[in-house]
């Protein structure tokens, strides 16, 4: 009980400066609309996909360049072993194979097969990616289709006798129906700037969270410098209790703010369903209490506040520079891709991520929130061993 | 009430307390002077189980400091030289919150606080933030919080750094007030006059040890018989 009067403590404290809570409220409001005005008119992202080529023949190469032409989504073609360690590692939740006789099928007018490597349901990108594979098959089967038609037509008809030049009749063809489809599709993007600022959205709540909880840890030194700390512990608190009471209000704290985010952010971008909203709310439960741990240990460390602040400076530098914040290595196994082990938005950011941009559920971020967890275990542990709320 | 003996602790590289052994009983104030670095403080807060000593025993109210520091944390109050207090929460809030945390329940804590406020002359500053008392009015908050679970036995430190006469008169008179309850008060100072006025004994230390330990009386008697010299110059002349 003295655990959560001493949490309720440092809130009542932040919600009664009034200072300290209007930065709270602005500052976020004023990076989103920054985030928004920089990147309007910019084309939305809506997902990657990732290929596997063991064909590695034309008609594969054809199939995967339209998919490439859909607008906002990047391709990547990778190897049976990454695509392995990918899905393993949560980096991705959906790959498609595209087998050694794929182009020896469509050519011969047979149907294809592809293999779908997913977790769970893929996500919203996946599903969206599965009906993008069929459509791209049947319209390339279509124009096989059509093409035999035209060469068995062609064989009772003095045109076209060679191969070439009716291949090359068809292939322009083609090409002429792309200019005039059948079906004329405008697009509308509400507001498209929208979506390229949803895009950034996990990286600035990670960002937040980091620094604002990061920077309570001048407040914990300063109570220790005041010797509030000792009273405590001279009142009867025992070392477990003041850190956990610590720790507790910095996860209401954290929890405050990222209540101001999301509400924030939904009213400016909605990128929200109820379900997606209450699913950030619990995973970014489990960031805000990594954070906090290692807030409390700044503090354990730190003999003066500006050595605290410092301290969260610097962490929430790392943080927004690595840790795929804003920036994505692609490169396997660079420093800077080990780096991003050791920092919490990596693992804040990947999970933030499948749950807002690409719809994923909590189970299919088990990885990140074990890690996120191990991150709190370790840290707590090293503060019960060296904390004292005296300087002895 | 309180038995020290044989205390020893090294801090911070240098033996801070060597040796000492003394006894206080129940409801006297006890001074512990000396010049700065002389291991006031430290025993203090060894006392008040804050810092833990190298050797020697301590029992307060018959349990050992070392050995029962939780049953000895719940019969003490104590006032840091600092203003340990909240200073984004009000006067009143600061002394229910650490009436919560000395295990008082709300309703309790609540009452508490209001008779307290007015007991150190503050009923009309208790929903003042503490960042916009004075300094006189934070010293006596500071000591309000110390004593609000009512403590047997009291550890002040420099309580009365800094502040204005009344201020003064005002921790005084609650000094006393404790006194006649039977609580026991250990008091450091730097103040002379202070600890002549106030304490029943006093022990004046330096280099770590106790180098006297008598009735502010006494010690006039027994350095200076004709009364010519006040009690500050004979502690001068004994930490020389």
């Amino acid at each position: 009980m003295k655990i959560i009067f001493l949490a309720f403590k440092d809130l009542k404290i932040l919600l009664s400066n009034k200072r300290e809570l209007s930065l709270h409220i602005f500052f976020p409001v004023i990076v989103v609309l920054l985030v928004i005005s920089l990147f309007g008119g910019e084309p939305a992202l809506y997902g990657e996909a990732f290929f596997i080529d063991q064909d590695g023949g034309l008609p594969a190469r054809n199939f995967i360049n339209r998919i490439e032409e859909v607008r906002g989504l990047k391709v990547f073609i990778i190897d049976e072993e990454q695509a392995a360690r990918k899905l393993e590692r949560s980096d991705i939740l959906m790959v498609t194979e595209i087998p050694s006789d794929f182009s020896e099928k469509i050519t011969e007018g047979q149907s294809p097969q592809l293999n779908v490597w997913q977790r769970g349901s893929g996500g919203d990108t996946g599903q969206m990616l599965l009906s993008l594979n069929r459509s791209v098959i049947a319209e390339m089967m279509g124009e096989v289709q059509m093409t035999f038609l035209v060469k068995d037509f062609a064989e009772d008809s003095p045109h076209f006798q060679e191969e070439k030049e009716l291949e090359a009749f068809m292939d322009s063809f083609f090409r002429a129906s792309l200019w005039n489809p059948g079906t004329i599709i405008t697009e509308r993007v509400i507001d498209d700037q929208k979506e390229m600022a949803v895009f950034f959205l996990p990286g600035i709540i990670t960002l937040f969270l980091i620094f604002s909880i990061t920077f309570s840890a001048q407040i914990f030194v300063e109570e220790k410098n005041q010797k509030i700390l000792e009273r405590l512990s001279s009142s009867g608190l025992s070392k477990g209790e003041i850190l956990g009471g610590k720790v507790l209000g910095n996860v209401f704290k954290g929890t405050f703010q990222l209540l101001i985010l999301l509400v924030i952010t939904w009213l400016l971008l909605s990128p929200f369903t109820p379900l997606t909203f209450f699913k950030t709310l619990i995973f970014s439960l489990l960031v805000i209490t990594s954070i906090s741990l290692i807030s409390v240990f700044i503090g354990c460390i730190s003999r003066k506040p500006e050595q605290a602040l410092w301290a969260s400076v610097i962490i929430s530098l790392v943080n927004s520079a690595m840790g795929n914040t804003f920036a994505f290595p692609r490169e396997e196994g660079t420093i800077i891709e080990i780096i991003n082990f050791f920092t919490v938005s990596f693992y804040a950011n990947r999970g933030l991520r499948s749950l807002i941009i690409q719809g994923g559920s909590l189970s299919g971020l088990v990885m990140e929130m074990l890690a996120l967890a191990f991150i709190a275990l370790i840290f707590l542990v090293i503060c019960l061993y060296i904390f004292s709320s005296a300087d002895s | 009430m309180i038995q020290v003996k044989n205390l020893y602790k090294r801090y911070g590289g240098v033996t801070a307390i060597d040796d000492i052994t003394f006894s206080i009983r129940k409801g006297e104030i006890f001074g512990l002077l000396g010049p700065n670095g002389a291991g006031k403080t430290t025993t203090l807060r060894v006392l008040s189980t804050v810092l833990k000593p190298d050797r020697g025993q301590i029992r307060i109210g018959g349990y050992s400091v070392l050995d029962e520091s939780q049953k000895v944390r719940e019969i003490i109050g104590v006032c840091p030289q600092e203003i340990a207090l909240y200073p984004e929460l009000t006067a009143r809030d600061n002394l229910i919150f650490f009436a919560l945390m000395g295990g008082h329940k709300k309703a309790e804590a609540k009452k508490k606080s209001k008779e307290i406020l007015t007991e150190i002359g503050l009923e009309n500053k208790g929903d003042e933030k503490v960042i916009s008392l004075s300094g006189g009015m934070k010293r006596r908050l500071n000591l309000a919080v110390s004593i609000i679970h009512e403590p047997l036995a009291l550890f002040m430190d420099e309580p009365t750094v800094g502040i204005d006469p009344k201020s003064r008169a005002a921790i005084f008179e609650i000094l006393n007030r404790f006194k006649k309850k039977g609580v026991t008060i250990v008091y450091t100072t730097h103040y002379m006059e202070e600890a002549e006025r106030l304490c029943d004994r006093v022990a004046i230390m330096n280099n770590g040890h106790i180098i006297a330990l008598e009735s502010p009386h006494s010690l006039k008697k027994k350095f200076n018989p004709l009364g010519q010299i006040s009690f500050e110059e004979i502690f001068l002349e004994l930490t020389r």
